[in-house]
């Protein structure tokens, strides 16, 4: 192999090899102050943004140190290709008392009034395949992108979430969007339908054939048991 | 007299093919859910309920009934 076919190779690994080390250090990204840009080349992003200011509250303070640990969690687990962001406005500790202060809700509000996200419903986590271009949020949120308030669920549904997410990301490499029929009401003919869909199901399941012929035995069921 | 008198080949054949019909349309109507998509499903639980009214009524009105054996 010639010598600058050697210099080439060479170079192509380290660069890729601290490529790698860079990203494997990015799983949970944390940018802090008002100018700390957010990092590119992941596949998705998955932001933590808090506009509700009720979760700003001295009382909320727990919550909300219980809410970062379980994103951290959830950073450190949907892999090196996927990026778990939270805004910070310097670098403290988390857990300290001035945690909702550090927390850097400006920098939240301007993603949520971009990508009209009801303050009231938040915080609220955005995993997008797109980059969040700070200096682009004007042309609103990414098609594709999943939205989850969760000012009204409990810790067990957030980390329930945060874990159906993680197997999202994980096996498939995306999240597919919250069903819009989960927001508004369906139809009472559609509610008809699904029951009927249901009962008919139910019926279905109900019943099991055997054969009992001396050495040979069969059982079978309409529906595998949950 | 009149007997009660049924085609029961034409009825076997009709059911048969009457049968496969409804049953692709129940299992299109049974394996996802309606939210998925409302207007298909509609289709296809409407589609089997009115093939076994049509089938009935094919069964009812010519495969069957009294029938006088005079020659």
């Amino acid at each position: 192999m010639s010598k600058p076919c050697i210099v080439f190779a060479g170079s192509a690994f380290l660069i890729l090899a601290f490529t790698q080390i860079a990203r494997c250090s990015q799983d949970v990204v944390e940018v802090v102050s008002a100018t700390g840009k957010i990092p590119k080349n992941f596949k998705t992003y998955s932001l933590f943004l808090v506009c509700n200011p009720r979760w700003l509250a001295p009382e909320k303070i727990g919550g909300l140190y219980g809410l970062y640990q379980q994103f951290e969690d959830f950073g450190r687990t949907i892999g090196n290709d996927n990026a778990a962001v939270w805004f910070w406005k310097s670098r403290r500790h988390a857990n300290d008392h001035e945690l909702a202060e550090n927390v850097d809700v400006e920098r939240s509000v301007r993603f949520c009034q971009a990508w009209k996200l009801k303050p009231s419903e938040g915080p609220h986590l955005v995993v997008t395949t797109v980059y969040p271009d700070e200096s682009d949020l004007s042309s609103g949120l990414p098609k594709g992108s999943a939205v989850y308030g969760l000012s009204n669920m409990s810790p067990n549904e957030i980390s329930g979430l945060l874990a159906k997410l993680t197997d999202d990301l994980v096996e498939k490499g995306r999240v597919e969007s919250p069903p819009e029929g989960a927001a508004a009401p369906l139809a009472l003919w559609v509610r008809l339908l699904d029951a009927t869909q249901r009962t008919i199901n139910s019926f279905g399941c109900a019943w099991t054939f055997k054969i009992e012929a001396g050495p040979v035995n069969a059982d079978l069921h309409a529906c595998k048991a949950e | 007299m009149a007997i009660r008198k049924w085609h029961s080949g034409k009825l076997i054949i009709l059911w048969a093919w009457g049968s496969i019909a409804v049953a692709l349309a129940l299992t299109g109507f049974l394996s996802s859910p309606v939210k998925d998509a409302p207007a298909q499903h509609l289709v296809e639980f409407i589609f089997a309920l009115l093939a076994l009214f049509a089938l009935s009524a094919i069964t009812w009105h010519w495969l069957g009934g009294r029938e006088s054996d005079g020659k």
